[in-house]
């Protein structure tokens, strides 16, 4: 070893600890920066939920007031008092509970025998099937306002629970889903079951509905989440105020002359309470929605 | 037995002392008894500030009719109420006010005095749907009684054995003293010679609110508005800085905007008086038009989008607008939230031929397929009868279509500041043309007009499209 | 012979008749009757089954999806109201479609705003995704603050946003006084699709914000581990191995978001129904108020809907060949 590489030996520990920790001031500030710009994303995005609460807490008629009051002290309850006590909301929030809960549970069942023929079953004209399904996958109800609401007439379906209940069953995104989750289920206990003559009502009783289950759970989560927001069906289709959604008695808020803000943010932030707490519940079933559209990938 | 008088005083005292709100108070009063006259005149009594002792009600005031024992008076309307009669009537109508199926109520339990054993039911429809589910309602039958606005009265007018032909009992000889007192005939008239509903109320669409306060430190009084040249001075005057002189385009919805008033204004209409030729394109209605687009473009006008129906009541009692178009409901609103300032409500302006407001009216109808159509007939007399129609156009703020109204105490349960205007609206009103299409002329009208009002389209191009579209819409071509 | 034979091997073989025919050929000529007719059972069978499995859903599609569809093409067709009846008119709707003003501005309105929307709401969505991927800790919580708007109804979010936009009094103007610029009339003619756009940016930000978290994550490591250590630095790792890497995920949000785009309906009526004027009216919305009016624009109503409908299809025919581009399915 000559000596200049015996010197560059001994540098090597400290060039290299050097960098080193020039990488990691580089990674923490790296991390810093990312935080910065995630607090910021998140402020921006959450800024009006905060408007909205307090402006919830305040009395209507003090919002004209310059220099704008901040923070509602005392917080003002009676906007939530007649939300709760003297308008439709109570009544809209059950119906779009029960509305959801409904489709929920309906679309479990169907979907899944759906996706289970789809994927496990033959049968004549499965081609065609699919391919109308597919193709008609992403038609929205919006388009079909007009010969919808004709064909529920003429069910007698309007202005009734079945009508809010029965047209979402339509959709079939549920379907794909439910045959890409099963077509990814191991296949050994289906083997086994089959070969000792179980009927196929049985097989998936009994074996791909238990496994199923977190496919259930984030089918669950598109669905009620999609009926909790559902608008402009709902809109159309029903007429009695005992009949209103969520979405529509809030809409129908809007349409009375001279505002009350504060009756509106508080029936705002109750909009929101359920689907919060659902989403708090279910994260990682709704990080899967976001997905849910990718099954093909 | 209840001591009318007392029961009175003390419940007017509560209501001046704002321990019991005006709705308790009426529903009280006329539990008690009175009638709804009297307990209407006792409500304009208790707003007039002069009045500082309770006024002294002697004994329930029986209005005209036949009196039927001593203490129960009759709230009477027709010449000789019916009793006794039995059966269901179901309404379909339009929401006035959240309240509306209490209002309802109100005028249900007067009839009821005379004839409990009628029952009634009330659905609401959606004011935007509301054509397709009263059409849906005449095809089944579903309904007894309707309101409707003029614009779905003229667009089923013609439509075959939907609506009842009431021309027979309307023109009956014994209903002509009742039908005298009742306004704008002539109006229904236009549509055609059969008759298919009894005028309930009319409307003025775009009204001026005015902060007279305001008015009145420019210089000017409320003849401001009774010529063009005095009212461009004074909203031009009223404009200071964070304060507009005239919010106009608020309303909400593309309907009944202010153009069409300026079109009558200008002496122009949709069509020509023999529906067979449109009459918008004129030079006047023209030079109307681009009057108001120098007030947009002088900033006299806030721009459109500034404000909308929901949030023009609370700027303009925090000082933002000196004076602003919208429809008389908007009074009672304004009322409840107590401005600081005295105000009025007064008529647009002139325009080169007239001074032209419009108003549509409603209607109550009944449908064809009612089973029992003696006794619909029976509600629908009484439900525009004066007490009733002046209860309920003041309680849902807009104009009854009777002009014993003001005698049946219509002040007392509207406001003062419409109360006041009820004669002058009523000269200056114009109403629809009779066609059906109107409705949707008015849409596509107003629609356009926006374009003017933001820049987008000038006087003239604006004026000229509105005339193709009418065409389109009536003609076809 | 080999092949042909049923063995524990290989169970798929069939039992062909090359190889019984030499052992007994009686027998032969009734299990292929007998096998037909049992396979007609089975099929029969199977059938049904399957049909009792799909029935139920695929009843329910046909009637409130399927006939609809079919339906928009009739009703086209027709000129009245829903109710008070319709007549024929063939094609006229769609000769007059290009004349209707309002149907013109809608479908402008439309387009436009699906370009205001989608871009923005997708690029942030990936930057911010591509933060939170390096983030460490605390992701969670921002991934929760994110997706927030996501779950607010488009009404509730509109009523939000009218206050934010109130002139006198709302959040937007009060900042701008704050800092000392003049107040906007944020809902005028100039500026209310824009905003409808910021709204709609607002929302769905944070649902592709997740949607391309979960596909950045499931990214293979060392691929960016070998890049960097063979030089790259991070915006040639984005540029050459990320955006390559995501492009089916990225083509898939692109066409998903303008459909979804393309149906905006309820910010719109709130937020300022479809005002001033025609501003923000938007094709769905422009669909509603003719099927409602008084006179009755039905047919008007379906031409657009299904000029609205054929876009879609073709929107998701370009997405299947996409993928199928890629040798999935």
């Amino acid at each position: 070893m000559s000596a200049p590489t015996a010197a560059r030996r001994r540098d090597i520990p400290q060039a290299v600890a050097s960098r080193r920790r020039r990488g990691e001031l580089n990674a923490r500030l790296e991390q810093v920066f990312g935080h910065l710009i995630l607090i910021l994303v998140a402020i921006t995005l959450s800024a009006p939920f905060f408007y909205v609460i307090t402006t919830s807490l305040k009395d209507s008629g003090s919002l004209f007031h310059y220099p704008p009051q901040w923070l509602p002290i005392p917080p003002y309850l009676g906007n939530y008092q007649k939300l709760i006590f003297d308008s439709g909301f109570p009544r809209w929030m059950a119906n779009t509970l029960f509305v959801a809960s409904a489709v929920t549970t309906l679309k479990i069942f169907l979907d899944s025998m759906a996706g289970y023929a789809l994927a496990k079953l033959e049968f004549r004209g499965k081609r065609v099937v699919f391919g109308l399904m597919l193709g008609l996958l992403m038609v929205p109800i919006g388009v079909l306002l007009v010969p919808l609401w004709s064909v529920a007439r003429q069910l007698g379906i309007l202005d009734t629970y079945w009508g809010l209940i029965l047209p979402p069953l339509a959709n079939p995104l549920g379907v794909f889903l439910m045959r890409q989750f099963i077509l990814g289920l191991p296949k050994d206990l289906e083997n086994a079951a089959r070969l000792d003559g179980v009927s196929e009502f049985g097989i998936y009783w009994r074996i791909i509905l238990p496994l199923l289950k977190p496919g259930l759970v984030v089918l669950a989560v598109v669905i009620f989440t999609d009926q909790y927001m559902s608008f402009i069906w709902p809109l159309v289709s029903t007429t009695s105020n005992d009949m209103q959604v969520l979405t529509v008695g809030v809409a129908s808020l809007r349409a009375k002359g001279g505002v009350d803000f504060g009756l509106w943010s508080a029936a705002a932030v109750m909009s929101m309470v359920p689907i919060a707490i659902f989403f708090f519940a279910l994260q990682r079933q709704f990080l899967a929605r976001s997905l849910a559209g990718a099954l093909k990938q | 037995m209840v001591d009318v008088e007392r029961t009175t005083q003390d419940l007017t005292d509560q209501f001046r002392n704002g321990t019991i709100s005006r709705r308790d108070f009426i529903t009280r009063l006329l539990a008690l008894g009175l009638s709804v006259t009297a307990a209407g005149s006792i409500l304009a009594a208790c707003s007039s500030a002069a009045v500082t002792a309770a006024p002294s009600v002697a004994a329930p005031t029986p209005t005209t009719g036949a009196t039927q024992g001593g203490t129960s008076p009759v709230p009477g309307g027709a010449a000789t109420p019916v009793t006794g009669l039995k059966g269901n009537i179901r309404f379909l109508i339009g929401p006035w006010t959240p309240d509306e199926i209490k209002h309802q109520q109100v005028i249900e339990a007067a009839f009821k005095k005379l004839n409990p054993d009628v029952n009634f039911t009330y659905k609401l429809y959606d004011w935007s749907s509301g054509s397709q589910e009263i059409a849906d309602s005449l095809a089944q039958g579903a309904h007894d009684i309707y309101y409707t606005g003029e614009a779905n009265y003229a667009a089923l007018y013609s439509s075959p054995n939907t609506f009842e032909d009431l021309t027979s009992r309307i023109n009956d000889p014994a209903f002509a003293s009742e039908k005298a007192k009742y306004l704008y005939w002539d109006r229904i008239g236009q549509y055609g010679d059969r008759l298919f509903g009894l005028p309930i109320c009319w409307h003025v669409e775009d009204a001026l609110f005015v902060n007279m306060d305001m008015v009145k430190s420019a210089g000017y009084d409320e003849t401001f508005v009774e010529s063009w040249d005095t009212f461009v001075a004074c909203v031009k005057k009223l404009t200071t800085s964070g304060v507009y002189g005239l919010g106009i385009g608020i309303q909400l919805g593309p309907t009944f905007g202010e153009w069409y008033q300026m079109l009558r204004s200008a002496g122009g209409s949709f069509l020509t008086k023999d529906l067979k030729a449109v009459n918008v394109n004129q030079p006047n209605v023209v030079a109307v038009t681009q009057r108001y687009i120098d007030l947009y473009n002088q900033g006299v006008v806030p721009p459109s989008g500034a404000y909308d129906y929901n949030t023009a009541p609370d700027a303009f009692v925090g000082g933002k607008m000196a004076i602003y178009s919208s429809d008389l409901t908007i009074a009672a609103i304004l009322q409840g939230k107590k401005p600081s300032f005295t105000w009025k409500v007064l008529g647009f302006p002139p325009g080169p031929a007239s001074r032209a407001n419009f108003n549509d009216m409603g209607f109550y109808q009944m449908g064809s397929k009612t089973p029992d159509k003696d006794l619909a007939w029976e509600v629908l007399k009484w439900w525009t009868n004066g007490d009733s129609d002046a209860y309920w156009a003041g309680v849902s703020g807009t104009y009854p279509a009777r002009a014993d109204a003001l005698d049946h105490g219509f002040a007392g349960y509207s406001t003062q500041q419409l109360a006041d205007s009820f004669p002058m609206f009523q000269q200056i009103g114009v109403g629809q043309e009779p066609f059906k299409q109107w409705g949707d002329c008015e849409t596509a009208a107003e629609q356009q007009a926006g374009n003017a009002w933001t820049g987008k389209s000038n006087a003239q191009d604006t004026v000229t499209n509105i005339e193709k579209a009418v065409q389109k819409l009536v003609f076809g071509a | 012979m080999g092949s042909k034979v049923a063995t524990a091997s290989n169970p798929s073989a069939s039992l062909g008749s090359e190889t019984i025919v030499s052992a007994r050929p009686r027998r032969v000529a009734l299990s292929k009757e007998e096998h037909r007719r049992l396979a007609h059972g089975r099929n029969a069978r199977r059938e049904l089954t399957a049909w009792g499995f799909l029935g139920p859903m695929f009843l329910f599609f046909c009637v409130f999806l399927v006939i609809p569809t079919v339906g928009v093409v009739w009703w086209s067709m027709q000129s009245g109201g829903m109710v008070t009846g319709s007549t024929f008119v063939g094609l006229n709707n769609f000769i007059t479609l290009p004349d209707e003003v309002t149907a013109g501005a809608a479908i402008a309105n439309t387009l436009t705003f699906a370009l205001m929307s989608i871009p923005p709401a997708l690029i942030l969505a990936l930057l911010i995704a591509m933060v939170l991927a390096r983030v460490k800790h605390g992701g969670a919580v921002y991934r929760f603050l994110v997706y927030l708007p996501v779950l607010v109804p488009g009404v509730v979010a509109a009523l939000i946003w009218i206050f934010l936009t109130n002139i006198d009094f709302g959040l937007f103007n009060t900042v701008l006084q704050v800092v000392g610029l003049p107040h906007q009339v944020w809902l005028s003619v100039g500026n209310a699709l824009p905003v409808l756009a910021a709204l709609d940016v607002w929302r769905n930000v944070g649902y592709w914000t997740i949607f391309f978290y979960a596909a950045v994550i499931g990214l293979p490591e060392e691929l960016f581990q070998a890049a960097a250590l063979d030089g790259a630095n991070a915006l040639r790792r984005f540029r050459h191995l990320t955006l390559p890497l995501l492009r089916p995920m990225i083509m898939f949000a692109i066409i998903i978001a303008t459909i979804w785009g393309l149906q905006i309906f309820d910010t719109p009526l709130i937020l300022t129904d479809g005002g001033p004027g025609t501003a923000t009216t938007t094709v769905i919305l422009q669909v509603w108020r003719y099927a409602l009016s008084a006179s009755g624009q039905v047919g008007l109503a379906a031409a657009i809907s299904l000029a609205l409908l054929v876009a879609i299809l073709a929107l998701t025919a370009v997405q299947l060949r996409l993928l199928r581009g890629r040798g999935g399915t």
